[in-house]
């Protein structure tokens, strides 16, 4: 991957090299245009969602190498070199990861609209927080609004998650 | 006790049949589709919350690169006004705008950019007009008329008894005006979807709404299209909570198709949506309430005055429901309701969830708790002593189903253990309760049709159709539920068809917790035709008698041996079969426009903790008992009051979309503040009261609504448990908590 | 694998330029050759946010984050330093400043939420003006070190701060002094909001102090600021506390001098005074449970 970002064009399109959900992708698009379009309009990827645009919602919500991160508020060209993640590769397949069997079980989810956005901070979380007190599991979720659960359904299904990850009783 | 009668539904945890697709990020909301050619559209909207409009121009945003299509007033064929009832707001202004949301022009370009670019290109003269940002001003004599017919959209009223001579016996008298805000839906997907135009001239509207064929009727009328040529595919949305029942960007989306001749996206963006979409009617009420010396409540009087702001929409109803509800599930003697519904140049408030009951319930319970501490009762106990019974009317005199929901939800309520709260340094804890009924259905004397079709498909599937919509409210899950509990089949056999006016029946709208009763009922009513047509086919199939046959999960049964597999049957299907059923919701017998018949119940406790250092509330702990009978979908049923009761938290702590001289003060969720995560306690208790009267038939209540309705009088009276501050006010704000907590000289470093 | 492309819709509307220094020198020469046209662009959250919002995005964005050196929490002699690119999260994770900065984690814990914070820098909060970690990094006696036409130069932080956000210095340092007195020193980061997590600062305060041997107030720093009130120094309530014993006393004289000297002005959500009683009691509070013999302790609760 060139490194070398200063000498790339910075008219109106620039082309990116980013791992999209584990795969090499190329994006030819301008270098301002928001994560969260990028995904969804360019990639086709509609499972990031978008509710308020300015960061405080929690619905667009993929990892950027890792991080968990606002897509709405990154630009384009900050992905250059980097890994993106998105609900969609958070699936293998059609098998479901525990935290969203645990979603399904324990009513972590209705309209699902904050969903895909829930479940990868909540996925983020359990890596930081294997074991999340209710404080932890709070902070990481601080950021992702939900109208219809009231958070309970959501609480239920971190906590049956963290068991099944850890395979133990500790709740 | 009475006898009980449960119809037979065994309350299971099924997962939502929707959940997988909602989980993986796989589901396809409406504002997620991408058609070729799609061209995207913005909305212009009005600059004034009041003005004439002297000009609009529009040339140069046509000339721009990548606009398609620009549409003003002359672009509507017919009839240039929407409203599900009264259509009194335009599609697009020509004239007069009445509010910051009205919509002015409309714009399709190739990309959201140019779109967006174009709006601001579209130039309008307008005449700024005097602002009438409250009902006061609008209600003066000099005030300029919002509409042809007055400013005032609606009155109602209701009264029995002599309330003068009620008030003369009473010993203990309450009065309090209260005042509650413009709540904002705050769906987290906000308006839109596409509209294609097809090739016979008419359209496909993909966008949501909470009542598809309404949605088609008022594109119908506005197009000049008949309805047949008009199809409306109106699910799944990302929430809804009454705010997408009324149209709202469907009309542009349409009209810009049919200009350009490309199919239209358009999906708000938060902001827009706080400047356009309807809100929760703001209220002042007053009520004067009073009881005897033996705590028995004898009059009860009440002025209620809706900011309904710009526009009609359902205003009228949700006056109807607030004078209807105003005196609760108590036995008051006297009582006189009047209720007034205003025109302002505020944004337009119309259907939330609750539908006026929520706010006068706030009112009204806190009159309870007011005269309860006058008369020196405990909240539940003078409560108890009031509150009607198994075949008391309605309360506007009408015969209701007979229920007693009321003694069941606070007696349950009781029963269950307070939390040991923890003392805590700054913070004083306080725990309150309420109580309230809510009316099912859209009343008497309204058109509130339902029905289902149930076929048994070429491809072997039980097919069960509703023109209902799936927002969050799990009405798949429900049906999912009732359909394989009546007939006994399983969940992969049936294919479940909602959201598409061309595959459904018309049933009506899914608002008003009338969903579920809706569903089971018409499963109810078709049942047994359904069972005894596919019985028939099978026995003439494999020779067994018809007696000896059931419908089980995969097929045909004869005890517990399965004859032929559903796929394998429908082999020898000439025609579908196909049973279906119309019927209205249940309305009372009694000649009472409006009033209701099935009612549910819920009896709410709330703790909560104010921080005597910054006046800030935090809930604790909140348990609701509901009444709605059996319960259907037990995930569905608790989601439904847990997400209920939070949304009622926001309302009564933080919750205010905020109005300044005719503008929103608050554009985003930066400011508008929802609960979050830290907001509420992770446990909220959910006690279902199942039992129905022996009388009642009709089976599960949707609970769509009610675990919203008594949660902020409950949180209020906690806080006055907990430093003494009547709260006749939403949402609660810090501030006068703590000038109130200053008063009582709480803190060790103020000077006594 | 096989490279998958994908082009986006290609629009007639400008969109901004990106421009990638490689030093703050090259960075700063951007700015110039551009001026109004151009703002430097760090982790994006302000400026992002602000176009969500409506606002038009300068035509010219000066990306840092290809700077090298700017990123990093490390100790060098008597003092720490954070790179202004460390991200919010990465500074409120850093088991440097949880030991050395305890109060700048709290306002960090308190500021968005963790998916923002992997976002915005600590730099890009100081350049905003109205950060929830300003008051904290002032009552650690914050410096920051700067780039200007003239090289590198040092300021206390209120008075880079003061500069406004249009200058085009650039931030290459934190510096926070290592504390010595670390077992009687009392520190807090206290904020109030609209809501419990993930809001605007109604107000916060911060405090700082050092109690020497009798226990008498050696050093003390007091600031205050929130999302309408720019970050300050509470001076005169500072004079009021040094020298002093944490008393009931001492605390009615600190709470009468807030009230005359503190005075925050008021916006659509609350009065400067609701500002002003919040900040006040959050600050005495937190003093009264330190308090020498504090009635709490006394009573055996939980501080």
């Amino acid at each position: 991957m060139d490194g070398n970002v200063s000498t790339r064009q910075n008219k109106e399109h620039t082309i990116l090299s980013v791992t999209m959900n584990g795969r090499p992708v190329q994006v030819t698009t301008a270098p301002s245009t928001r994560l969260v379009d990028m995904l969804r309009d360019t990639l086709d990827l509609t499972g990031t969602k978008q509710s308020c645009g300015i960061g405080r919602c929690g619905a667009c919500a993929v990892w950027l190498d890792d991080e968990l991160v606002p897509s709405c508020l990154v630009m384009a060209y900050q992905t250059e070199g980097r890994k993106i993640t998105t609900i969609e590769g958070i699936t293998e397949e059609e098998q479901l990861t525990p935290v969203q069997q645990a979603f399904l079980e324990e009513g972590g989810f209705q309209c699902g609209y904050c969903t895909p956005g829930m479940v990868m901070a909540v996925e983020a979380l359990l890596k930081n927080h294997p074991y999340p007190a209710d404080d932890e599991i709070a902070e990481g979720l601080s950021g992702n609004l939900c109208r219809c659960t009231g958070y309970t359904g959501i609480v239920r299904a971190v906590r049956r998650a963290a068991e099944v990850k850890n395979g133990e009783d500790i709740w | 006790m009475h006898d009980t009668k449960t119809p037979e539904i065994k309350p299971g945890k099924r997962t939502r049949p929707d959940g997988k697709p909602k989980i993986t990020g796989r589901l396809k909301y409406l504002t997620d589709l991408h058609v070729n050619g799609m061209l995207y559209g913005k909305v212009k909207r009005s600059e004034y919350p009041h003005a004439r409009i002297t000009g609009i121009f529009t040339e140069k945003a046509e000339a721009l690169p990548g606009v398609k299509a620009v549409i003003t007033h002359k672009d509507v064929p017919a009839l240039n006004a929407f409203g599900i009832v009264l259509p009194d707001q335009p599609v697009l202004c020509s004239d007069t705008v009445r509010y910051t949301g009205d919509a002015v022009a409309a714009v399709a370009a190739d990309t959201i950019e140019e779109a967006e670019a174009a709006l601001a290109f579209i130039e309008v003269t307008y005449e700024p007009l005097p602002v009438m940002d409250a009902p006061s001003k609008s209600l003066d004599e000099d005030a300029p008329l919002l509409h042809a017919g007055g400013n005032i959209l609606h009155h109602n009223q209701y009264s029995q008894g002599c309330v003068d001579s009620g008030f003369d016996q009473c010993s203990a008298v309450v009065e309090e005006t209260y005042d509650v805000p413009r709540q904002m839906h705050t769906y987290m997907e906000t308006e839109g979807g596409v509209v294609v135009p097809e090739e016979d001239g008419g359209i496909s509207v993909y966008m949501g709404t909470q009542h598809g064929f309404k949605d088609r009727f008022q594109l119908s009328r506005i197009l000049g299209l008949e309805e047949e040529r008009i199809r409306v595919v109106s699910s799944p949305m990302g929430g809804s909570f009454g705010g997408k029942d009324e149209l709202n960007v469907q009309p542009y989306a349409a009209l810009l198709a049919m200009k350009s001749g490309y199919p239209v996206h358009i999906h708000q963006t938060r902001a827009e949506s706080v400047q356009s979409g309807i809100k929760r009617h703001p209220m002042k009420i007053r009520m004067k309430t009073g009881a005897d010396s033996q705590g028995k409540l004898m009059a009860h009087e009440v002025e209620i005055t809706a900011d309904t702001g710009a526009y009609a929409t359902l205003g009228p109803a949700i006056l109807d429901f607030a004078v209807e509800h105003a005196s609760g599930p108590y036995r008051i003697p006297a009582v006189d309701v009047q209720g007034l519904s205003v025109f302002t140049n505020n944004g337009v408030a119309g259907e939330f969830r609750g539908f006026g009951g929520n706010q006068v319930t706030f009112a009204l319970e806190g009159q309870m708790d007011r005269l309860a501490e006058k008369l020196h009762l405990s909240p539940a106990a003078f409560r108890h002593s009031n509150l009607r019974s198994t075949h008391d009317p309605g309360p506007l005199g009408q015969t209701i189903a007979p229920t007693d929901g009321a003694v069941d939800v606070l007696k349950t309520l009781e029963e269950k253990p307070l939390s040991v709260s923890v003392p805590k340094p700054w913070k004083k804890t306080g725990t309150g309760i309420a109580v309230t009924m809510h009316g099912g259905g859209l009343g008497s004397g309204r058109l509130d049709p339902s029905g289902g079709r149930l076929l048994f498909a070429k491809d072997g599937k039980i097919e069960i159709s509703f023109g209902f919509e799936e927002f969050g409210q799990g009405i798949l899950g429900v049906i999912e539920t009732v359909v394989c509990e009546a007939l006994g089949c399983g969940e992969e056999d049936i294919r479940i068809r909602i959201g598409d006016t061309t595959k459904v029946p018309p049933t009506g709208s899914t608002t008003a917790s009338r969903g579920t009763s809706m569903v089971w009922q018409a499963v109810q009513r078709m049942k047994g035709d359904f069972r005894q047509s596919v019985l028939e086919k099978a026995s003439k199939v494999t020779g067994a008698e018809e007696q000896h046959l059931v419908l089980g999960e995969g097929g045909i049964f004869s005890g517990t041996t399965k004859v032929v597999s559903y796929e394998d049957l429908a082999g020898y299907l000439e025609e579908e079969l196909e049973t279906t059923t119309f019927f209205d919701f249940p309305v009372t017998p009694d000649d009472v426009d409006g009033s209701h018949y099935l009612y549910t119940f819920a009896a709410v406790r709330a703790e909560v903790e104010v921080d005597i250092r910054t006046g800030q509330v935090s809930l604790r702990g909140l348990n609701q008992a509901v009444a709605a009978g059996p319960v259907v979908n037990e995930l569905g049923y608790k989601g439904q009051i847990e997400g209920g009761g939070v949304m009622a938290a926001g309302y009564a702590l933080m919750e205010e979309a905020e109005m300044k001289e005719g503008r929103y003060v608050n554009e985003n969720l930066d400011t508008y503040m929802i609960p979050g995560i830290s907001d509420v306690p992770f446990d909220l208790g959910v006690y279902p009261v199942e039992t129905l009267h022996e009388s009642d038939e009709h089976g599960p209540r949707g609970v769509g609504e009610i675990g919203t309705v008594a949660v902020a009088p409950a949180i209020a009276k906690a806080v006055h448990d907990a430093v003494g501050l009547w709260v006749d006010r939403l949402p609660i704000h810090p501030e006068r908590v703590l000038d109130h907590i200053t008063k009582r000289g709480l803190h060790p470093w103020m000077e006594t | 694998m096989a490279v998958e492309r994908y082009a986006g819709s290609v629009s007639h509307v400008d969109t901004p330029l990106i421009r990638f220094p490689r030093t703050l020198e090259e960075a700063w020469e951007k700015k110039q050759e551009n001026g109004a046209d151009a703002s430097y662009i760090a982790g994006g959250t302000v400026i992002q946010m602000q176009r969500g919002q409506g606002y038009p995005c300068s035509p010219v964005l000066i990306s840092l984050e290809t700077i090298e050196g700017l990123k990093g929490i490390t100790i060098h002699g008597d003092y720490l330093e954070i790179g202004p690119l460390t991200t919010l999260e990465a500074c409120r994770r850093s088991p440097l400043l949880q030991q050395h900065a305890p109060c700048l984690v709290e306002a960090l814990i308190s500021v968005a939420a963790p998916g923002v914070r992997n976002r915005g820098t600590i730099g890009g909060n100081i350049m905003y003006g109205k950060g929830d970690t300003l008051p904290a990094l002032l009552v650690l006696d914050a410096s920051v070190s700067f780039f200007d036409n003239s090289g590198f130069q040092s300021l206390p932080l209120l008075s880079f701060v003061n500069k406004g956000e249009t200058s085009p210095d650039l931030l290459s340092g934190i510096k926070i002094p290592l504390p010595t007195d670390t077992e009687r020193t009392i520190s807090f980061f206290k904020k109030t909001g609209r809501r419990e997590a993930f809001s605007l600062s109604v107000i916060n305060a911060a405090c700082r102090l050092v109690l020497d041997e009798e226990k008498k107030v050696e050093e003390v720093r007091l600031a205050a600021g929130g999302a309408n009130v720019p970050p300050q120094c509470l001076t005169e309530a500072e004079n009021t506390l040094r020298g002093e014993m944490l008393s009931t006393k001492t605390l009615r004289n600190l709470h009468e001098t807030l009230s005359a000297s503190f005075h925050p002005s008021g916006d659509s959500y609350c009065s400067g005074r609701y500002k002003q009683k919040a900040a006040a009691h959050l600050i005495l509070s937190h003093l009264y449970e330190n308090m020498e013999q504090s009635p709490m302790e006394r009573r055996g609760e939980d501080a």
